[in-house]
């Protein structure tokens, strides 16, 4: 049937190895093909993973693809149940293919760098002046759409306004059902990373149902996007999936290892006066006809590689670029982790080393002679079984309210009535909520085998009571 | 600690407000307060979103519950440090912004009113624009917010407050 909605969305078909075809407009097609948006194609979704799983090197630009899949099938159950009209369905879609276009190079680990040096300003006797803080990646995501060419022009020929749809990609758009569904009650965007994620590493855990929860996808009376009971178990697998692949894959020790010494180089190439001065240039860019088009992984590659072959390569800025051009991990010196009841007190080891770690770590730097911007402390985000806001489990996400439980699951049984899966009590999910994990590792990059042994033989010592 | 945790608990021992997250009562009430207290030029880098309960940003969240869980860790960081005078004097200022609550509002709701307000008549896309007055803007407020659908008197309190302090004409304070 020529003219339906159907056909409109149909207008091209990208085959995609995780959800199969994804069917685009004309206009989503457009915008797909500018510039600005094809720059997503060269920022690396699992950022350094790919040292780890070599073929983890799938790009934003497939994810984005993915998630905007997943909520444009949101987007047409909402509009068939007469919440949204065409018009509305056509700009919902839009945003959410949008809504990931302003990632920085290597995503958070750069957007966030910049907040370190940053909050100092605001501290007495503080050194660092530096000028307006890097901007987030939503609001750079506001600045393409409204202010570069390629993205506006193509909106604005086909009738939407590109403010508006920088204010739903931003959650500032005054109706906030609009916004609520970009930034979706149940995590769209995750839905598509783990399963993106588990194929491209081949760590089995991520391998959800993801057809099956799509299929049942439904909307209560509240506009909240829900699951039909029926998939509670499917649910309940993405969500204990996720726990598994962040040990696995997330949390991995040479993954994250790199992932904090990318962290550490990024924060001193700043320091250094090798990155973008501030937020102000970082925006200029973003608005620059040809300069944004190098905002890549790649500009940030070449900044490393000129560092580690620059004359000063002795350094500890050199010496970390080196790290990660040659792919030489971080040495994990020690990780303490624990998985405890919410309620139990927290493991004594657990509080020892990273007391101790604070407290010792500069004079283990010169007992062992290792630069101290080469130990590298991490204290990975706590895991939960359900996200409610970071850190929250499942048990305080009961009682939590509408804002802060913007991200629960919840189920809707025959008679159309909804309750988060937490409070299910046939749930393992409920059960589980009652514990947590904590970890706290350091890292030191090092080469001399003999000054690693003594910095673990250090740092080991610290857990004696 | 890093720097960002310890500015935050710096500003919120300025602000007068615990960093306490046993009940969403407090949560919210630092979620408003520093929106509000950005209005005055103490930028922490927040940046907040529209939803049910007004401005809030996931980003200050995740820093609560961080810092909170250092502070439990026994990091005392922040004890060694001290906010600029700059800092100090924009916290200051910020307190005047929620200070003078007419009794009959609670403190929640105060909170809550001046930052919706502000956020819609500032920060919000309104398709065919911003609306100028604020009959205009009470009506989108009670479409997210349909618990103050009553309460329109208590909405043109906050709406004045706004006005005399001069948060109406600008989106943030002038630097003093």
């Amino acid at each position: 049937m020529p003219g339906t909605t159907l056909d409109e969305y149909r207008h091209k078909v990208i085959t995609d190895p995780v959800h199969g075809d994804i069917g685009l407009s004309q206009l989503e097609v457009d915008l797909i093909n500018t510039q600005s948006f094809q720059r997503l194609r060269r920022l690396k979704q699992l950022g350094l993973a790919s040292l780890v799983y070599p073929a983890a090197s799938h790009s934003r630009f497939a994810h984005s693809l993915g998630v905007f899949h997943i909520m444009s099938r949101a987007i047409d159950l909402l509009r068939r149940r007469r919440k949204f009209s065409n018009a509305e369905q056509r700009t919902l879609r839009v945003a959410a293919l949008l809504h990931d276009i302003g990632h920085y190079p290597y995503s958070h680990l750069l957007e966030y760098i910049d907040l370190d040096p940053q909050r100092p300003a605001l501290m007495k006797g503080e050194k660092h002046k530096l000028g307006s803080p890097y901007p987030d990646h939503e609001k750079l995501g506001e600045l393409i759409v409204t202010q570069r060419r390629d993205i506006a022009s193509k909106l604005q020929k086909a009738k939407l306004d590109p403010g508006e749809v920088a204010h739903i990609v931003r959650g500032t758009h005054a109706l906030r059902k609009y916004n609520q569904l970009i930034h979706s009650t149940l995590d769209l965007d995750r839905m598509d990373y783990l399963a993106r994620d588990a194929l491209s590493t081949g760590v089995p855990f991520g391998r959800v149902d993801l057809h099956y929860l799509l299929s049942n996808l439904d909307i209560d009376a509240e506009d909240n996007l829900v699951v039909h009971q029926k998939a509670g178990t499917a649910v309940e697998h993405f969500i204990v999936a996720r726990y598994f692949m962040s040990k696995a894959v997330y949390l991995h020790k040479t993954v994250f290892g790199f992932e904090s010494l990318m962290r550490q180089t990024l924060l001193l190439l700043r320091r250094a006066g090798r990155l973008w001065k501030d937020g102000k240039e970082i925006e200029q860019i973003v608005r620059h006809p040809t300069k944004f088009l190098s905002f890549d992984d790649g500009f940030v590659d070449g900044l490393i590689h000129r560092r580690a072959e620059a004359a000063d390569g002795g350094s500890p800025l050199g010496r970390l670029c080196r790290a990660i051009r040659d792919r030489k991990p971080p040495k994990l010196l020690l990780e303490v982790s624990s998985l405890t009841s919410k309620d139990a007190n927290r493991s004594e080891e657990l509080v020892r080393f990273v007391t101790r770690r604070r407290e010792k770590l500069a004079e283990a730097a010169k007992r062992c002679d290792i630069p101290k911007e080469c130990w590298l402390s991490e204290d990975p985000k706590k895991i939960s079984f359900e996200q409610l806001g970071p850190f929250m489990t499942l048990t305080e996400a009961a009682s939590a309210p509408p804002d802060e439980a913007s991200e629960l699951v919840r189920l809707v049984d025959e008679n159309g009535r909804t309750s988060p899966l937490i409070e299910n009590k046939s749930s393992i999910v409920h059960h589980l909520s009652r514990l947590r994990f904590h970890m706290a590792r350091l890292y030191v990059v090092e080469d001399d085998p003999s000054k690693v042994s003594k910095a673990r033989q250090e740092v080991e010592s610290w857990l004696k009571p | 600690m890093n720097a960002s945790q310890i500015v935050l608990k710096l500003v919120l021992d300025k602000l007068g407000q615990p960093l306490e997250i046993d009940t969403f009562e407090k949560r919210f009430m630092i979620q408003k307060k520093i929106y509000l207290a950005q209005l005055t030029g103490l930028d922490l880098g927040y940046r907040f979103g529209w939803y049910l309960r007004g401005p809030y940003c996931r980003e200050l969240t995740y820093d609560v519950y961080r810092t909170v869980e250092l502070m439990e860790l026994r990091d005392e960081d922040y004890q060694k440090k001290e906010l600029s005078s700059r800092a100090v004097r924009l916290a200051s200022k910020a307190r005047e912004i929620w200070d003078n609550r007419p009794n009959e509002i609670s403190e929640s709701d105060w909170l809550e009113l001046l930052a919706s307000l502000h956020f819609l008549k500032h920060i919000a896309y309104w398709p065919g624009g911003t609306p100028q007055d604020f009959d205009g803007i009470f009506k989108g407020l009670v479409v997210s917010k349909p618990r103050f659908k009553g309460r329109k008197a208590h909405a043109r309190k906050a709406w004045e407050h706004l006005d005399r302090i001069g948060l109406l004409k600008r989106k943030v304070l002038p630097p003093t």
